[in-house]
């Protein structure tokens, strides 16, 4: 009977010690667990984040290599919002800050421009979202940016929405010149998803009635 | 945190990706070495006499939501070669199996799949000569963390498998697609962490609860961990390669590769 108690005690000792584990188990759900963005990094650089839960690294090894599975709570539960829109917004700081950089480079330098910025998105809230983001990263960033977008007539807009996206675009953009919406100094600077199976945003810029793909 | 044996040693030979896509997550092969061979025997043997229960958790990459449906044609007309890199935790059998396996999925959405694994002596094997690919996509893995306790083990032992011994991998699978000009379109690391328990006793209490309280999505036990996996895996690499290609497309904007006519659906525009 000692025995059986004992080997009891036992499995409940290495159950408890296991309920810190992010992983599925007994304790944590296969959707909780999902919802833990982990990854594996060294004891050093787990001690930087978590001074307190992770002890310093001995100065001293045996030669063996340690590490730690460091976790943080996804913001969105898995499912929370549309995989697409999650899968934008997640990376959008990192992508709007890069195509950024790449539409800058366009403009030669010592000529000044002001920009004219847009996101083309099917959810509205989301192509606003990164929208405001673009602009708000380009004024940090010191462009001369408008709060201005150009719009098209609806007859325009009416045409350019048979189009495929690959041409709707650099229509729009010399529809822009033709029109006087841009001018020489006026760049317009779009950011967009082509397919709608896509996960990641493009960005085109237009710039003298020339559309420019940039990625 | 805990220690692990150091990552570099070729030690390991079974890859937690292969077993998850083809063989049970129960089946384990070790490396030469006759030490490692035998405490092999001997888990395969506390398997099949306990009971093994393999956990599956996505790290960092594998569980980013997909767009992706793998179901659907989404690279009609497209040729694409899949590169196998074999490395220390994968040999070339290994990594022919898994370049065959992902090209069956990409074959199954409608692309031109070539497999390539290079030989450990350098040369490559090419299925499919003919033309250059749209998208090359090369996969390397390699085993990043192992786990396991001494002590556990003997505890396992002495308590007639009640206490569970507990061994963890953990798996890097790094994915670069590069375009037809050698530009890499896309680089990521895929990680994939792997618990098994050995024991009659987590392999009853898993049974159990699987069997009374977990819905089929929660349930944790047979082949179910290698079931998550290769789903996981397939839908990033779909989405990957969908990312890579349309990023392909909108930098030499939108010019046409001969033979190809994909379909795009309309969006909405400016």
């Amino acid at each position: 009977m000692e025995t059986l108690v004992f080997l009891v005690v036992m499995s409940f000792v290495v159950l408890l010690q296991r309920s810190s584990d992010p992983s599925a188990g007994v304790l944590r759900s296969k959707q909780d667990s999902r919802n833990l963005e982990c990854q594996r990094i060294s004891q050093a650089e787990a001690h930087a984040r978590h001074p307190v839960a992770v002890p310093e690294p001995a100065a001293r090894t045996t030669g063996a290599v340690t590490d730690a599975l460091d976790c943080q709570r996804l913001y969105m539960r898995e499912g929370e919002r549309p995989a697409r829109d999650e899968l934008v917004l997640s990376s959008m700081r990192h992508d709007v800050a890069e195509l950024i950089a790449t539409a800058a480079a366009k403009i030669p330098k010592g000529q000044s421009a002001v920009w004219h910025v847009d996101a083309f998105y099917p959810d509205q809230a989301v192509a606003s979202k990164v929208a405001v983001a673009a602009r708000t990263q380009m004024a940090d960033m010191g462009f001369t940016v408008s709060d201005r977008v150009p719009l098209l007539a609806a007859g325009d807009i009416a045409v350019l929405g048979r189009m495929p996206p690959q041409q709707a675009y650099a229509v729009a953009c010399s529809r822009y010149e033709a029109q006087g919406l841009l001018d020489d100094n006026h760049v317009f600077l779009g950011f967009m998803i082509v397919d709608a199976r896509e996960g990641q945003l493009h960005a085109g810029l237009c710039r003298q009635g020339q559309w420019t793909w940039l990625r | 945190m805990g220690n692990h044996k150091n990552a570099a040693k070729p030690t390991i030979v079974p890859l937690a990706l292969l077993q998850a896509t083809t063989i049970g997550p129960s089946r384990q092969l070790v490396a030469q070495p006759a030490g490692r061979v035998l405490l092999a025997l001997g888990m395969l043997l506390i398997c099949f006499l306990g009971g093994c229960v393999t956990v599956y958790q996505p790290l960092v990459g594998l569980q980013r939501p997909t767009v992706v449906d793998p179901q659907q044609d989404n690279f009609a007309g497209q040729k694409i070669r899949v590169r196998c890199l074999p490395e220390q935790n994968l040999n070339s059998k290994q990594a022919q199996v898994l370049c065959t396996k992902i090209s069956t999925m990409f074959s199954n959405q409608g692309a031109i799949v070539q497999t390539v694994v290079p030989s450990e002596r350098g040369t490559s094997e090419l299925d499919d000569t003919e033309g250059l690919p749209d998208l090359t996509i090369d996969t390397k893995v390699r085993l990043v963390a192992e786990q396991s306790s001494v002590l556990l083990v003997m505890a396992s032992v002495w308590t007639l498998t009640l206490v569970p011994q507990i061994v963890e991998y953990t798996f890097d699978h790094e994915v670069t697609i590069r375009d037809r000009d050698g530009f890499a379109l896309v680089t990521a690391t895929l990680s994939a962490r792997f618990i098994r328990y050995f024991g009659a006793g987590v392999w009853a209490v898993n049974g159990l609860l699987d069997w009374l309280v977990r819905s089929p999505d929660e349930k944790l036990g047979g082949n179910v961990g290698s079931q998550d996996f290769s789903r996981d895996l397939y839908r990033q690499l779909s989405q990957l390669a969908f990312t890579a290609n349309m990023r392909a497309r909108v930098m030499r904007s939108f010019a046409q590769t001969p033979g190809v006519q994909p379909a795009l659906p309309p969006q909405e525009n400016p």
